[in-house]
């Protein structure tokens, strides 16, 4: 059994979609302006709060995308059948069994 | 504030109450009802005062103009016989921004008319769960804000009998109305007056931020026309409510502009929903 993914690149480029997350967020938090007010309480009654912790679920979900759009497959190799697998450099590499060459 | 401006104030305050008394009897009549009226004034003769620019000069006392040459005025008194019982809600936000010097402006204008009228009054001052009899100098922004509901059950009132109650607090955040504010059930026609800040009633757009208040939970979110919008909705929502409960036990409620000095802050207390009135004359 092989496993394979069918564009890899998507799943190089889940360092620089994290990277790039990172920063608007960093950038979201240092634009914050504080202001003193009499109260707060209003506030939360009336308007949710944007949650300030890290958004777990959602970076799982948006991960799992990733790996989905990268195509995961698995193989199941049949030695009489003439198999094409693409490596990691996008090149597709034919096996070709010939049955008189592989029995002679 | 500087001393000269705060005797200003007191001065201003002193005259104004001399000037007016409550709208409504809390327990039958109210104050110069059923007396004759001398000198556009009604009650028994108390005072002379010294006659100012601004007064009314059917005040005038004309004897004393004509033997003297000098401006007096005769000042008459109202006894209503109904204590006052003056409430002031506890809490930092009530130290915040003008609020201070409107609470102190507002709770001196009752106070004043109630000595104006001989009636017996007292201050209390909500601190945590718990109410305490206000000394000289004592601020609402020390104490904490707590449970209303064991707070205004703590309140006694005077020894005449309930007499009338105000009640000064900011707050608008009220989950169960008959629950909190049982404590006011003791009282006929309660007078809430809630001193509110223009950004506390309409908050405008300002983008990413972070609102912080003392002794509360920060707030962080984006403050749009959308979220201003809920807020006005849910300010409204509450402001009802208090309204509304109010109203069944025959009091009322009074939003003030903390912002505002002077005579443009304690105008809307003579309106016509407002607890005090100008004596005719």
């Amino acid at each position: 059994m092989i496993f394979e993914v069918v564009h890899p690149g998507w799943l190089l480029l889940t360092p620089l979609f994290l990277l790039m997350w990172w920063l608007q967020r960093t950038r979201w938090m240092a634009g914050t302006t504080t202001l003193v007010v009499p109260s707060t309480l209003l506030w939360h009654r009336a308007v949710p709060q944007q949650s300030r912790g890290v958004p777990i679920r959602t970076l799982l979900l948006a991960l799992a995308l990733l790996f989905t759009a990268a195509g995961p497959r698995l193989l199941m190799p049949d030695p009489t059948v003439i198999g094409a697998r693409r490596t990691l450099d996008q090149a597709i590499v034919i096996d070709v069994r010939i049955e008189s060459q592989s029995r002679g | 504030m500087s001393a000269a401006s705060s005797l200003d104030h007191s001065r201003l305050i002193e005259r104004l109450a001399g000037r007016l008394r409550w709208r409504d009897a809390v327990n039958g009549v109210s104050s110069g009802q059923g007396r004759g009226s001398r000198s556009a004034a009604s009650g028994e003769f108390d005072n002379h005062a010294r006659w100012c620019p601004g007064d009314d000069l059917h005040r005038l006392d004309l004897r004393v103009w004509l033997r003297l040459r000098q401006r007096w005025t005769r000042s008459y008194r109202d006894d209503s016989s109904e204590p006052l019982t003056i409430i002031i809600d506890g809490g930092a936000s009530m130290g915040f921004g003008d609020k201070p010097q409107a609470v102190s402006w507002t709770c001196e204008l009752f106070l004043a008319v109630a000595r104006a009228r001989r009636d017996p009054h007292r201050l209390w001052i909500l601190d945590g769960g718990n109410a305490r009899v206000a000394l000289p100098g004592d601020r609402a922004a020390v104490a904490t804000r707590g449970d209303l509901r064991s707070a205004l059950q703590r309140v006694e009132p005077t020894g005449s009998g309930p007499g009338r109650v105000v009640i000064i607090s900011d707050r608008i955040v009220f989950d169960d109305l008959d629950d909190q504010l049982q404590g006011l059930n003791r009282w006929r026609k309660p007078i809430w007056i809630s001193p509110w800040l223009p950004e506390e009633v309409s908050p405008t757009p300002s983008g990413q931020v972070r609102l912080e208040a003392k002794q509360e939970p920060p707030w962080i979110g984006t403050i749009d026309r959308s979220s201003c919008q809920r807020y006005r909705e849910r300010f409204d929502r509450y402001q009802r409510a208090l309204h509304s409960w109010l109203t069944r036990r025959g009091g009322s409620h009074l939003p003030l502009d903390a912002s505002q000095q002077g005579e443009a802050l304690l105008r809307p207390l003579l309106h016509r929903s407002g607890p005090l009135e100008v004596v005719s004359g």
